[in-house]
């Protein structure tokens, strides 16, 4: 059972392997892929920065004081704060305004612009965005305009994994982000093509995968459809298109890397989305070296491909799955 | 280091937000609401956040329809975030494993034992069903499926529960049965999307036509990609394609058409 909605901005498929051919199973099947599809509303309504009612934008405009928010905002604001600080800005909740600037403001459900009051703001960071977790409070020092785009996805798409987890075996495909459980209608580990960055039908790399996200930032997101300045990355630090970061030249597979090659690519596997979707936006603007040292730092699997089509994965990348025997990676 | 730190606030974060709810999430929401509007100083800070709480178990009762499992409810108490998930939770050689891996037995096991026994108090609050495009291979939706149902644990939001539920604020409006068609437009061309709607529901979308550089014939294979695999060799595909967000756009705006 498969079932498809247009949601943040994308298209959301959930599909549940099996699990029985009577009505009742039918109808608790739909009835979990409607509670878990009822996550994503949720976390849409509450963080999106293209609705000036939600939590979030009402949390813009409250510059100085600190406001007690919903667990919806503050869980993934506090883990985007800390995700900015560990990779050192690289990856940044505060670029709401610069993404504004550069005419990524148009509501992707309805259409209709929305410009906040932030979006005039500059040299804002996510330094200036302090959290208080004990209190759940949240206090912004400067006028800035949140954006939590990849995170707020990714947490949509861990509580609906959780509230798929009693079926075992399914899928979540949020626009190529991807959480896999169990396994595939064959009884096998799922299949994960990794889409090939200059070629939008090909897979340039397969892996198989239980119980994990993986997630995919790429240079081709979205770009050609709000402006033709670009793709929606953008590197915080510089404010400008990422994706030229990192200044080493031997990549960690001893490779050598020029300095200005760009990342075309990244894709990182976690137990969690929210992390995959968030380290995978960071290691892209990190660059191809930078990258891939902060995956590693953080633990998680990913590989990179560079404007070049140069492959740079984890140490880890390519061992078998845990889980199970038959798992294999393999070039295509 | 940074290698369980971000891994242990993720899983966290989930855990956190899952197991507070909707109801608590939303009426959260709503008091900011309030308070945006009156410019008041920040209430006070949840009871149910604070850290010594101690987490409520009640006992399942017998037949309890599957359906009311959403939500968890607010029983499953928040310590801080980070003392949720201990930094040796993702050791190498551990099966990678979903969200619910990094969790303590405690948390687990309350939100499995609370979820049963949540009293159904807000059916009339059910949030509104996603528009739904059910694959073609799929059977039709049933009549009447059970909608999610918005569910309120028996402490603390009992105290919430004497003032009357503000609307749900959900973007899924109910649709007009019929036909209706939009655009979305892709850096290779545009795409028009026919969207059916049956009882208030998407019942199918399909790619009505297309205008682009390539033969349409991959296009019109879209939609069944988009509910199933994504190509021959391979379940899904990570990475977003501009085919998915042109047909996102056009399902949009067929639906706008639809209310």
């Amino acid at each position: 059972m498969i079932r498809t909605v247009p949601m943040m901005g994308t298209v959301v498929s959930i599909q549940i392997v099996g699990h029985g051919s009577s009505d009742a199973a039918r109808i608790e099947r739909e009835s979990a892929i409607d509670r878990a599809l009822e996550w994503f509303s949720q976390v849409e309504a509450c963080c999106t920065r293209f609705d000036d009612q939600s939590e979030l934008r009402r949390l813009c405009v409250r510059v100085g004081e600190p406001v007690v928010v919903s667990d919806m905002l503050f869980a993934p604001l506090h883990f985007a704060l800390t995700v900015a600080a560990e990779s050192g800005g690289a990856f940044d909740p505060t670029v709401g305004g610069p993404m504004e600037a550069r005419g990524f403001d148009a509501n992707h459900r309805t259409g209709t612009l929305s410009r906040s009051a932030g979006a005039a703001a500059s040299g804002a960071s996510f330094r200036d965005v302090v959290v208080d977790p004990a209190e759940r409070s949240v206090t912004i020092l400067r006028p800035l305009t949140l954006d939590l785009g990849a995170v707020a996805k990714g947490l949509a798409m861990d509580l609906a994994a959780r509230e798929l987890q009693p079926f075992g075996n399914f899928a979540i495909d949020a626009g190529g982000d991807l959480y896999l459980g169990g396994t595939n209608a064959a009884a096998e580990a799922w299949t994960a093509g990794i889409r090939h960055p200059r070629e939008e039908r090909a897979v340039i790399e397969t892996i198989r995968l239980s119980n994990v996200a993986v997630c995919t930032s790429g240079d081709y997101e979205r770009a050609g459809v709000a402006t033709d300045s670009g793709h929606h990355i953008l590197d915080p630090r510089a404010n400008v298109v990422s994706g030229a970061g990192g200044s080493s030249v031997i990549g960690a597979s001893g490779q050598a890397v020029p300095s200005a090659t760009a990342v075309a690519s990244a894709t990182v596997i976690a137990p969690s989305a929210m992390v995959a979707d968030a380290l995978a936006t960071a290691a892209f603007v990190l660059g191809p070296v930078a990258g891939l040292t902060f995956l590693e730092q953080n633990g998680v699997r990913g590989v990179m491909f560079t404007s070049t089509l140069q492959r740079l994965a984890t140490k880890d990348f390519n061992m078998k799955h845990p889980e199970l025997d038959d798992a294999a990676v393999r070039r295509t | 280091m940074g290698s369980n730190r971000l891994m242990a606030i993720g899983s966290a974060a989930v855990i956190g937000v899952y197991a507070a709810g909707f109801f608590k999430t939303k009426a959260a929401a709503d008091r900011f609401a309030a308070d945006s509007n009156v410019r008041r100083p920040p209430p006070p800070s949840e009871p149910v956040a604070s850290a010594d709480r101690t987490v409520e178990r009640v006992t399942p009762p017998a037949g309890d329809p599957r359906g009311t499992r959403i939500g968890a409810g607010a029983t499953a108490a928040l310590p801080p975030m980070p003392a949720l998930v201990r930094a040796d939770d993702h050791v190498p050689g551990k099966p990678v494993s979903s969200p619910a891996a990094a969790e303590p037995a405690t948390i687990q096991a309350t939100v499995a034992n609370a979820l049963p026994s949540i009293t159904v108090a807000a059916a009339d609050s059910v949030p509104v069903v996603a528009p739904v495009v059910t694959s073609p291979e799929v059977v039709t939706p049933p009549p009447t499926p059970p909608a999610p149902v918005q569910v309120a644990a028996p402490q603390p939001i009992a105290t919430k529960r004497a003032e009357p539920d503000p609307p749900v604020r959900v973007q899924a409006a109910p649709w007009k049965d019929g036909t209706y068609y939009g655009w979305g437009k892709s850096r290779h061309g545009d795409i028009q999307a026919v969207v059916v709607i049956h009882g208030g529901r998407i019942t199918n979308a399909l790619v009505a036509q297309c205008l682009t550089q390539y033969s349409c014939s991959w296009i019109a294979a879209l939609p069944p990609q988009v509910v199933g695999r994504q190509s021959a060799e391979v379940d899904y595909v990570s990475g977003a394609t501009q085919s998915v967000n042109a047909f996102y756009y056009a399902i949009v705006e067929a639906l706008s058409h639809a209310k």
